[in-house]
């Protein structure tokens, strides 16, 4: 845990110091020291424009890829764990889509001159998907895995056909939803990290209180309200924050998909599935994850690729494999 | 008769507008074995629901060594009554060991940090189930008696003084049932533990239990001593199948014929 919490500050050194203008490494850590403790000495005899780069451009970026790296991982843990299943996450679940539609609507409101705003409209839009996705796949008082993904599938085809009617409502301003919808993390300000990091600490706050019931819910409904949980309060709890995060970070970046499904998923092999110990290693986990592709895709790619697009054109695969690999240790074991 | 710890009074209880339980009066006593059981559907599990407060009755009460079971907290009942269900599933990787770490779950604080209570009691039911070589496999790994020990296994952790086996034994094979069975007993005869279990096999039932309760259609057909219930003519009027009793090696068989449906 030490150690990764070491390997993301690294990185996120690393990464202010990477860019189209490379500044020494050095005098990085400077600015950063200077800025954060308020120590003008320090900042003296450091090109200026350097400290804006870092400060006021690259910093903010590097701190929303952190904290939706951290949330969309906190985010998969908990889906998979309430839903008892290791493909659920809130791309494949549809919940991301439903954030996306509504804070398309916001978006497109707001063009048409009516400012609502985006994060609370996305929190409706994320909250309500999930609870057709789960009544859609219930099948008596159980939900199977199959009916779950499934029933995911479905609302993200309905949904993006409504998101693309709001863009054709759009019209001229439909660059605008376009380009935010395929997830990107340019141009992102200090408010912005406040309002991702604010929400990521709550949430997790919550879910790492209910961690050890967390656990519990993998033991089957019943035994689990036998041992004294609260089963269905539990899951409306979790469920809810867990919709909460992902919608903030949607309503900031656009959809990332796949972080909260292949973090969450590795990371059990190393912690273990006790959701005490699985959820923090996620969560930085996916912080180091989501800055490192966001990093990457600014730095060493020859056009700056949209941070959604690279996620999803490397986790669709592994999820592929992961779905695979499941299919056949499911048949083995009947 | 003995002390009397579970008391139902008149309970019933209905799914949507399907009366699943009418009006049932029972009298649970501490340190017996209880055989539950009955045809598919009248109610088995929606009664052990009831009793532990999974499910509250739409009329009656229920009372838990005296004390008005809507009165306990869940925390609290759940150090008096542990669960054995027939089956768990699950894809998450949990290692046996942490699966019966959950049975401390009542008796540890806000932090997920056993004691050392916790840690003994964990390390004497591996010993005495013969699981400890598993205690760091995953359960998703595991065969399906072995699963079925570490459920059990669980319950035995929680170390409560009433135990629920709700058809514990229905997938596993005789050696297993037989195996789990023969622990339960024990529990009963050292400790004083109070079990209701419910049944499929009327002769495996009978083999192991003081008591039976059958039920038919949501109602208590008859609850008794094992000698005294375990007769022709109930079991005809139960199951709807022609039947008879035999004598043999100290154990009564029930023998059912296939004719007559």
């Amino acid at each position: 845990m030490i150690l990764l919490t070491g390997l993301l500050f690294l990185l996120i050194l690393l990464s202010a110091s990477c860019g189209y203008i490379k500044i020494p490494f050095i005098t990085t850590l400077k600015i950063i020291y200077g800025k954060l403790f308020h120590k003008k000495e320090i900042l003296k005899g450091i090109n200026r424009t350097f400290i804006s780069v870092i400060w006021d451009v690259r910093l903010p970026r590097i701190m929303s890829a952190v904290f939706i790296g951290m949330s969309l991982s906190v985010a998969g843990v908990i889906f998979q764990g309430v839903l008892l299943n290791p493909l659920a996450d809130p791309y494949t679940l549809g919940v991301s889509a439903g954030a996306a539609f509504g804070a398309s609507i916001a978006l497109v409101l707001g063009i048409f001159g009516l400012s609502y705003s985006v994060p609370i409209f996305a929190f409706c839009g994320a909250i309500s998907t999930l609870a057709f996705v789960i009544f859609l796949s219930l099948s008596g008082s159980s939900i199977t895995s199959t009916n779950l993904i499934l029933s995911g599938v479905i609302i993200t085809a309905i949904l993006s056909a409504g998101i693309s009617f709001i863009k054709f409502l759009a019209d001229e301003h439909v660059s605008v939803i376009i380009f935010w919808l395929m997830g990107s993390l340019a141009s992102k300000t200090w408010k912005d990290v406040l309002l991702v990091f604010t929400f990521f600490l709550f949430g997790f706050f919550i879910s790492y209180t209910f961690s050890k019931e967390l656990n519990l819910l993998a033991l089957g409904d019943k035994i689990a309200s036998s041992l004294g949980v609260n089963t269905n309060f539990l899951r409306i709890l979790l469920l809810t924050t867990a919709s909460l995060m992902t919608s903030i970070c949607v309503s900031i970046s656009g959809i990332i998909g796949f972080i909260g499904l292949i973090v969450p998923h590795f990371m059990r092999f190393i912690t273990g599935a006790d959701n005490t110990r699985l959820m923090p290693a996620s969560a930085i986990s996916g912080g180091i994850l989501l800055l490192g592709a966001d990093t990457l895709s600014r730095t060493v790619l020859p056009v700056e690729l949209p941070i959604g697009v690279l996620t999803a054109l490397i986790g669709g695969p592994i999820f592929c494999i992961i779905f695979k690999k499941r299919q056949k240790s499911l048949y083995q074991s009947e | 008769m003995s002390e009397v710890i579970i008391e139902a009074e008149n309970i019933s209880f209905s799914y949507a507008k399907k009366k699943v339980l009418d009006s049932i009066s029972l009298k649970i006593e501490k340190g017996k074995f209880y055989g539950l059981l009955g045809p598919n559907g009248s109610g088995k599990t929606t009664l052990l629901d009831l009793l532990m407060g999974i499910k509250k009755p739409d009329k009656g009460k229920i009372f838990l060594y005296k004390k008005d079971l809507e009165k306990y907290k869940k925390s609290e009942i759940a150090k008096k009554i542990s669960l054995v269900p027939q089956f768990f599933k699950t894809d998450l990787p949990y290692t046996v060991e942490e699966v019966l770490f959950m049975g401390r779950y009542p008796y540890m604080g806000k932090f997920p940090i056993p004691s050392s209570e916790d840690k003994k009691m964990v390390l004497e039911v591996m010993d005495l189930l013969g699981i400890k070589g598993f205690k760091n496999r995953y359960i998703t790994n595991l065969s399906g008696g072995e699963r079925q020990l570490v459920v059990f296994a669980r319950a035995i952790v929680q170390d409560t003084s009433i135990i629920f086996l709700d058809e514990a034994t229905s997938h596993l094979d005789i050696k297993h049932s037989l195996k789990i069975l023969n622990l339960i007993r024990e529990k009963v005869k050292k400790e004083g533990k109070t079990i209701i279990s419910v049944f499929h096999d009327v002769n495996l039932a009978s083999m192991y239990v003081d008591k039976m309760i059958f039920l038919k259609n949501g109602k208590l057909v008859k609850a008794g001593d094992l000698n005294e219930v375990l007769k022709k003519e109930i079991l005809e009027e139960v199951f709807e199948v022609k039947c008879e009793i035999k004598k043999l090696s100290g154990y009564m068989y029930v023998i059912f014929y296939k004719e007559g449906i």
